[in-house]
């Protein structure tokens, strides 16, 4: 595709008056929407689409064949049997193809073409993700039936739940009793949130296509390429951007995704809540990409038995999940060991909170300083974490960590004023309430169209001119 | 991300609809359609709950055009909603907030002065209900379609100049030419409507913006250090020992060393990357030579409004005072160009050979230095047979004004890349192995990196002529 500019703003465009248009007709409008998704597929690879459609027939005669299998509504040896196959085959779908190899490389590719070539590690970031969402909803969907939570839908929901494109590559996942009715709705025409969603895309674009992009090229990748160059301080400061380098891909790609449905009528979950504010490890899990932890708690952690089989065992589901989770953000040890360190972090956080329980609260410190004492101590936890995320190997995250730990001479010139300035500013804003906005919201939604027009384009253009390359932004959407 | 703002306000089926299907509104207005939007009023559609009641088919399609219906333009103002609003206790509280209600208040348009207005009805008590939707910007669909579209075209003529750029770099195939076809056009609108200096002057405030360009363009000599590109005027001080030592334009340069390198500056269009890459590593491998590489695609000397080359050019002999100067371009030059009284000449006018031959020879006056070589580089034959023939012209032009100036050497590229007879082909032999080698993409128009190649060792072979390279691979061979 040479003209992602123009391609996906017509492509968009279309699937907008098509949205609304046929939205009348239940039938003609799923078969639409599934028609354009599975274009939206096959557009970074026709085998996409094949496996998306194979995934949803597996699935949905799974899920039927469950069904039928538990008449009184508790699931039976039967049910489980085939809900484990079906799982089973689905994350073996995802292990065979996106971990290992064809749809890696036809999206990189096709990101490529798009014009994404050379933010290397967005792309990696993104990637992995974009092929597992519709996996991810799939079993989702087959657990959710098996434990007679949902009822089994029709063919042409479960398909167009699986590949409705705005979550196709970038996520949120959501679950089926959360997008499947909203099929079955009639958003009003005349009420489309349309501020809602502009600032959706437009501060998603700005993360993923401006700060990204940004932080990668002038700070973490020369700082992560030459470690041993790099200053202590510097290298923290890469820590820090590290963290706000991922969050800004991953809430970046999520905001226009879900921005996208928003125009279409659909609303997906929040996914990111200002994680950067958290004041506890667990804390930050609560807040980081939220869809896809839910995900990781409903059909991983619960399914091991969550907190529920004794205190022994909790340790160990905790850890399952956490690696679980690491792997889904890349197929690499760096993530495993991402989420090793996160499983570390909640266990021993889990373990001092039962301990603090159990014994009379003391006052170390003053109130008023617990609050900021906190917030330090997991920001720098969280990033450390990061560092491990990055780094190519774990030699190479021992040493950032000991530059770092010994406040190691040296200095590259990575670290500018800009760059303090675009941390700063992003982890601040986590502590700015959305209500701020609400004056600025509407007065633009006050404004004549011909004024929101001026106002969104010069949007568009200032967030083209301050990417580090390239004309419009869409040809860097992470679809 | 206040997306949840609106998930309670969803109407499954909005009242008001016909029969129990609804389909979508007949009547334009509910498509938000009316003319008036895009005259400047604020709009808003109402809530469906608010339309419910007797009469509700015909309010349904109002949003906010039942004023004008109702036979009034204006008839309420802000002291109103206010009114309103202070004898209503449930919007108080909630999430609404005093701090939105001034906004709120603000953003009511006025309209005719107070003492035509009539007291707001219930719709207009509705309307003030809603301002949630005023943040979440609740339009009707059509209304957000015009302006996306709007907003589209409106960034699209405004950016064009680097989409073009950008399609232009990208590896050539029929997609990128239909996408320049249409492209094309849009950027002669944008030009024309000036729409592209908004981009242009964005980019200036942005600083450096061509110069990151020319970096990664010109990852030659991989100045990674955002530094080097962005310092001026001092490297050229630093360097003048070395452009003191040149000699004469006859008696060839310094011999170069490791330490202190030949400086090579590669400029020009789209072909100056292929040439420069090919250049440089030629260069690299001599261990003598530093090369430079800026090309900025689609231009010219034709369009000084897109890109001004002798502006660029001026900057980096100020910036790298190169000893050698490999310039590439010609290949977007057959087109109508301005003449500097402002009338307008078409290729195949008299005027525009004049007017082109003058530009060229300045640029060729500009770029003379102390003992400088100037390789100049025209366009390639091409394979469609009109724009061959346009480019033979371009060329001949170029060589035309070289004649009279001995510190330009002419590159024809019929010669490196053409067939036996000067015309276009895909392969040539390969002089060192006399294999055939592709040298053209498959557009008929791009050089490939084997063509690029060729090219680089036809520019080596004559600077060997004029520079002792050798110093260099002694020393570090």
């Amino acid at each position: 595709m040479q003209f992602p500019t123009v391609a996906f703003a017509i492509f968009f465009l279309a699937a907008f008056v098509a949205n609304w248009l046929l939205r009348p007709h239940p039938l003609v409008w799923r078969a639409t929407m599934i028609a354009v998704s599975l274009y939206f597929c096959a557009w970074v690879d026709v085998r996409f689409a094949l496996v998306v459609l194979g995934v949803a027939a597996l699935n949905w005669v799974a899920a039927a064949a469950a069904h039928r299998a538990m008449p009184a509504g508790d699931p039976t040896p039967a049910s489980r049997r085939i809900v484990r196959a079906a799982v089973a085959a689905d994350v073996a779908v995802l292990a065979g193809l996106a971990y290992r190899g064809f749809l890696v490389e036809s999206v990189t590719g096709a990101l490529a073409r798009l014009g994404w070539a050379g933010s290397e590690p967005v792309v990696e970031v993104v990637v992995p993700v974009g092929i597992s969402i519709y996996v991810l909803h799939a079993i989702g969907y087959v657990v959710d039936v098996g434990r007679d939570e949902v009822e089994p839908v029709a063919f042409a929901d479960l398909l167009l739940y699986l590949c409705f494109f705005p979550h196709l590559v970038a996520g949120p996942v959501v679950r089926v009793d959360e997008l499947v009715p909203q099929f079955h709705e009639r958003p009003d025409p005349r009420r489309v949130p349309a501020t809602d969603a502009f600032v959706l895309v437009g501060s998603g674009l700005v993360k993923a296509v401006v700060i990204a992009p940004w932080l990668a090229e002038q700070l973490v990748d020369p700082a992560f390429a030459a470690p041993a160059e790099a200053g202590g301080l510097e290298l923290l400061v890469a820590a820090y951007g590290v963290a706000v380098l991922v969050y800004a891909a991953f809430s970046g790609a999520t905001d226009i995704a879900i921005g996208c449905a928003l125009l279409l009528g659909i609303e997906y979950p929040r996914a990111f809540d200002a994680p950067f504010a958290a004041l506890s490890v667990r804390d930050f899990w609560d807040r980081w990409n939220l869809t896809v932890s839910h995900w990781l708690r409903d059909y991983v952690y619960v399914p091991l038995g969550g907190s529920r089989r004794g205190r022994h065992l909790r340790p160990r589901n905790v850890m399952v999940t956490m690696v679980v989770g690491g792997l889904w953000y890349g197929a690499g040890w760096n993530f495993a060991l991402w989420g090793v360190v996160h499983g570390v972090y909640v266990i021993v956080e889990q373990a001092a909170a039962a301990r603090a329980e159990r014994r009379e609260p003391t006052a170390l410190l003053p109130t008023a300083l617990t609050a900021p004492l906190h917030w330090f101590v997991t920001f720098h936890l969280v990033c450390l974490a990061f560092v491990v995320y990055r780094a190519g190997s774990v030699g190479d995250a021992a040493e950032v960590l000991a530059r770092v730990a010994t406040l190691a001479p040296g200095g590259a010139g990575l670290v500018t004023p800009l760059v303090l300035a675009v941390i700063g500013a992003t982890v601040a804003s986590h502590f700015v309430p959305t209500e701020v906005t609400y004056g600025a919201r509407a007065r633009f939604s006050a404004l004549a169209p011909a004024a929101q027009v001026a106002v969104l384009a010069a949007g568009l253009t200032v967030i083209a001119a301050l990417g580090p390359e390239g004309p419009l932004p869409f040809g860097r959407l992470p679809f | 991300m206040s997306t949840t703002d609106t998930h309670s306000q969803r109407a499954p089926v909005p009242p008001g609809w016909p029969g129990d299907d609804p389909t979508l509104p007949d009547d334009l207005d509910v498509l938000g359609m009316r003319w008036w939007w895009w005259v400047g009023r604020r709009t808003r559609a109402r809530r469906p709950d608010a339309l419910e009641g007797p009469g509700s088919r015909a309010g349904a399609g109002r949003s906010g055009g039942g004023r004008a219906e109702d036979g009034g333009t204006g008839d309420w103002t802000a002291d109103d909603v206010v009114d309103v609003a202070d004898d209503e206790p449930d919007l108080d509280g909630d999430d609404l907030g005093a701090p939105r209600w001034r906004w709120a208040d603000r953003l009511r348009w006025r309209g005719a002065p107070p003492g035509d207005r009539e007291p707001p009805d219930d719709d207009e008590v509705a309307a003030v209900d809603d301002d949630d939707d005023l943040v979440a910007g609740v339009q009707p669909a059509g209304r957000v379609l015009v302006v996306l579209v709007a907003t589209l075209v409106l960034a699209l003529l405004v950016n064009v100049d680097h989409l073009v750029a950008r399609v232009e770099a990208g590896p050539p195939s029929d997609a990128r030419d239909r996408a320049l076809s249409v492209l094309r056009p849009v950027q002669d609108v944008g030009n024309a409507l000036q729409l592209t200096r908004v981009r242009d002057a964005l980019d200036a405030l942005r600083g450096d913006g061509d110069d990151d360009r020319a970096r990664e363009a010109g990852g030659a000599r991989g100045t990674d250090d955002a530094a080097d590109s962005t310092s001026r005027g001092g490297g050229g001080d630093e360097r003048e020992p070395g452009g003191e030592e040149a000699a004469g334009d006859e008696d060839g340069l310094r011999t170069p060393t490791a330490d202190d390198p030949l400086r090579v500056w590669v400029g020009g269009d789209f072909m100056a990357q292929a040439i420069g890459r090919s250049l440089a590593a030629a260069g690299e491998s001599t261990g003598v030579v530093e090369t430079e590489v800026r090309y900025e695609a689609a231009s010219g000397l034709t369009r000084p409004d897109y890109f001004d080359w002798p502006a660029a050019v001026d900057e980096a002999l100020d910036d790298h005072d190169p000893e050698v100067v490999v310039l590439v371009v010609g290949v977007n030059d057959a087109q109508g160009i301005v003449r500097p009284d402002g009338t307008p000449a078409q290729v195949d006018e008299p005027g525009w050979a004049e007017e082109y031959g003058r530009r060229v020879g300045e640029l060729m006056d500009r770029l003379r230095g102390d003992g400088r070589i100037v390789v100049w580089i025209g366009p390639p034959p091409m394979r469609e047979p009109g724009y061959s023939a346009r480019m033979a012209r371009v060329a001949a032009i170029h060589a035309e004004q070289a004649a009279p100036r001995p510190w330009v050497h002419v590159v024809d590229l019929a010669q490196v890349v053409g067939g036996p007879d000067g015309g276009y082909t895909e392969a040539v032999a390969d002089p060192s192995s006399a294999e055939p080698v592709t040298v053209r993409q498959p557009d008929g128009i791009h050089l490939t990196d084997a063509g690029g190649d060729l090219v680089a060792a036809h520019v080596m072979d004559l600077l060997r002529t004029q520079v002792d390279l050798s110093g260099g691979a002694r020393g570090d061979g």
